[in-house]
């Protein structure tokens, strides 16, 4: 385990009585751990976590200033920047809370009939392969995919894939299903599949209701996903507050990071006020979480640019450079820097990367010398070689 | 004079009591009540078909996310009020927000209309909330009466004194130890028990 320790000084916060919002999901965990390992406290910060219900309320109540910060998926910040979405005031998002996570599940009857296909494989390509076979052998066929919400990875892997895999999106019906509801709606027939965060992919089929299709993972290697959102206001008002939090949450996610340490998580989001006892015992596999790391933590310009293009499509089309101007605005690598540093972080010199074309581990430089990051093979892309 | 048509409102709210309370009020002020929705199965499908002008929503529940993906992706859809928040009208929707509620609103209501609404179901949710409260704190007098009645009979059996004694030296105790009476009852009931 990476072990981080605090500077001998630490800032002193405008704020020390924080309110955070979270949705009860396994990438919570940051939030839940940074509280329950005594992390919010070490930095001098009095934290309480406030379970949400819908992203939709965490975004309400970070721009009434009834939550501090929250968790939130990387697209609600940058749509927000768009100006799509609702609310006045811009949000930032000053770190990443990890990668990976989500996975498509199709109900078991979808499943037996596309897994019989000659094109299936295991594969985002064969399985995509063998959906495309299905609807054109049923061609009365539509489809009804859930999602949990319209600017969330969820929604742009679900896209991705079926584009790359050329299926005609107007045999997809898509529906938001609320994460709680979603095995109990496939289980009623009402959804035929659905692209949803981890624990539920485990339960749909620990529940004999669905079939994990494809990872995440599978589509987009350690994509990224939610990260830590707050309104530009209260990160200027509050920047001391604002460092300590990123600290106390990086010492979470560098506990995360250790497989030992899984079974402890576990127990903790198992608490009732957390998750409670429905997240049962999810798959590693299928979430594939990766909590720690400057692939994981750090805000990329890159992943920024690349979500802003998902956001916008079927909009018209937005020059470069204020797609770039909006990515910077939104997301604070400079924020992140500066609380990185202070625990000693080897990070990046620049702030993008190369997205989606790295097969294996590769190296950039970094403040510390060469830094390594993981593989982020989007599953139609060539890969790079890597350098000699 | 003709009337102008009912503004068509869908209230959507887990908790039944607090629903009907608040479409009661809705009705009494002339607006039409389409439907009153708890547990809904694909919500989207019933906004389509019941067309309502304004959903009026419990702020936890987590339908919104629902409700959000018709807004940003259709134009018939009901519009997340936070829209409006945009034309000057944040006051309205801070304090719905800070009472529970949300509201999502078609293209082109009408903002004294929607603000009438918004100020009703705020008012109600508010009430309700104030109601709860009350009754938590009814029943927690209820206990705390049935503690010390119990702790007043051990000591009287205890020490063969009369009732008025027995709580007189409890009041005494409560007032010595600075803690309420209820508490002092717990804790000599605690302690007879052992002994």
């Amino acid at each position: 385990m990476t072990d981080l320790t605090l500077p001998d000084t630490l800032p002193t916060p405008e704020k020390c009585a924080l309110t955070l919002g979270y949705v009860p999901l396994i990438d919570a965990a940051p939030l839940i751990v940074a509280r329950e390992n005594g992390y919010f406290d070490d930095c001098g910060l009095d934290v309480s976590l406030s379970r949400e219900a819908s992203w939709a309320s965490i975004r309400d109540k970070l721009q009434l200033g009834l939550l501090d910060a929250a968790q939130i998926p990387a697209g609600i910040p940058l749509a927000a920047a768009f100006g799509i979405g609702y609310g006045q005031r811009p949000l930032v998002c000053s770190m990443s809370l990890g990668l990976n996570g989500n996975a498509i599940t199709v109900s078991r009857e979808l499943h037996a009939q596309l897994s019989r296909r000659a094109e299936f494989s295991a594969t985002p390509a064969g399985t995509g392969a063998a959906l495309k076979g299905h609807l054109r052998d049923n061609p009365e066929a539509t489809l009804t995919v859930a999602t949990v919400y319209t600017h969330s990875m969820h929604s742009f892997l679900l896209h991705y894939w079926l584009d790359a895999c050329c299926i005609d999106r107007s045999r997809i019906r898509e529906v938001v299903v609320p994460p709680p509801q979603m095995v109990d709606t496939m289980h009623r027939g009402l959804i035929d599949a659905f692209c949803a965060g981890e624990p539920w992919n485990s339960a749909a089929r620990d529940r004999g209701v669905g079939e994990v299709l494809v990872s995440g993972y599978q589509i987009w290697r350690n994509a990224p996903d939610k990260v830590l959102g707050s309104t530009a206001d209260w990160a200027a008002e509050h920047p001391a507050s604002l460092q300590l939090l990123i600290m106390a949450l990086l010492r979470a996610c560098a506990w995360l990071d250790d497989p030992d340490n899984r079974e402890a998580m576990l127990a903790l989001l198992r608490r009732p006020e957390y998750l409670g006892e429905g997240l049962m015992q999810p798959d590693p596999d299928i979430g594939r979480h990766r909590f720690f790391g400057a692939a994981a933590n750090f805000p990329w310009l890159s992943q920024a640019r690349w979500l802003l293009e998902q956001i916008q499509h079927g909009q018209p089309p937005r020059h470069p450079a204020e797609i770039d101007a909006l990515a910077r605005q939104t997301y604070r690598s400079d924020i992140f820097r500066q609380a990185g540093a202070a625990l000693g972080l080897n990070l990046p010199l620049t702030e993008s990367k190369p997205e989606g074309v790295h097969e294996h581990d590769w190296t950039v430089e970094g403040s510390q010398g060469p830094l390594s990051l993981p593989g982020d093979r989007l599953f139609d892309r060539p890969a790079l070689e890597p350098p000699n | 004079m003709k009337h102008p048509p009912a503004i068509k409102v869908l209230v959507i709210d887990d908790d039944r009591a607090r629903a009907a309370l608040l479409e009661q009020s809705l009705r009494d002020q002339g607006y039409q009540v389409l439907a009153r929705l708890d547990n809904t199965d694909l919500l989207a499908e019933r906004v389509e078909e019941l067309q309502p002008d304004i959903i009026i929503i419990d702020l936890d529940s987590p339908d919104r996310d629902v409700l959000e993906n018709m807004a940003l992706l259709n134009d018939r859809s009901p519009r997340p009020v936070v829209m409006f928040a945009e034309q000057g009208d944040s006051d309205t929707i801070a304090q719905a927000i800070r009472s529970g509620v949300s509201a999502y609103v078609v293209d082109g209501l009408e903002s004294g209309r929607i603000r009438s609404i918004l100020d009703v179901a705020s008012a109600r949710f508010r009430e309700f909330q104030a109601l709860r409260r009350e009754l938590v704190e009814a029943r927690s007098e209820l206990a705390d009466r049935k503690l010390i009645e119990k702790a007043k009979g051990l000591v009287m059996k205890r020490h063969k004194c009369s009732e008025d004694e027995a709580f007189k030296a409890m009041r005494r105790m409560a007032m010595d130890q600075q803690k309420p009476l209820a508490e002092v009852a717990r804790s000599i009931i605690a302690v007879m028990e052992i002994i």
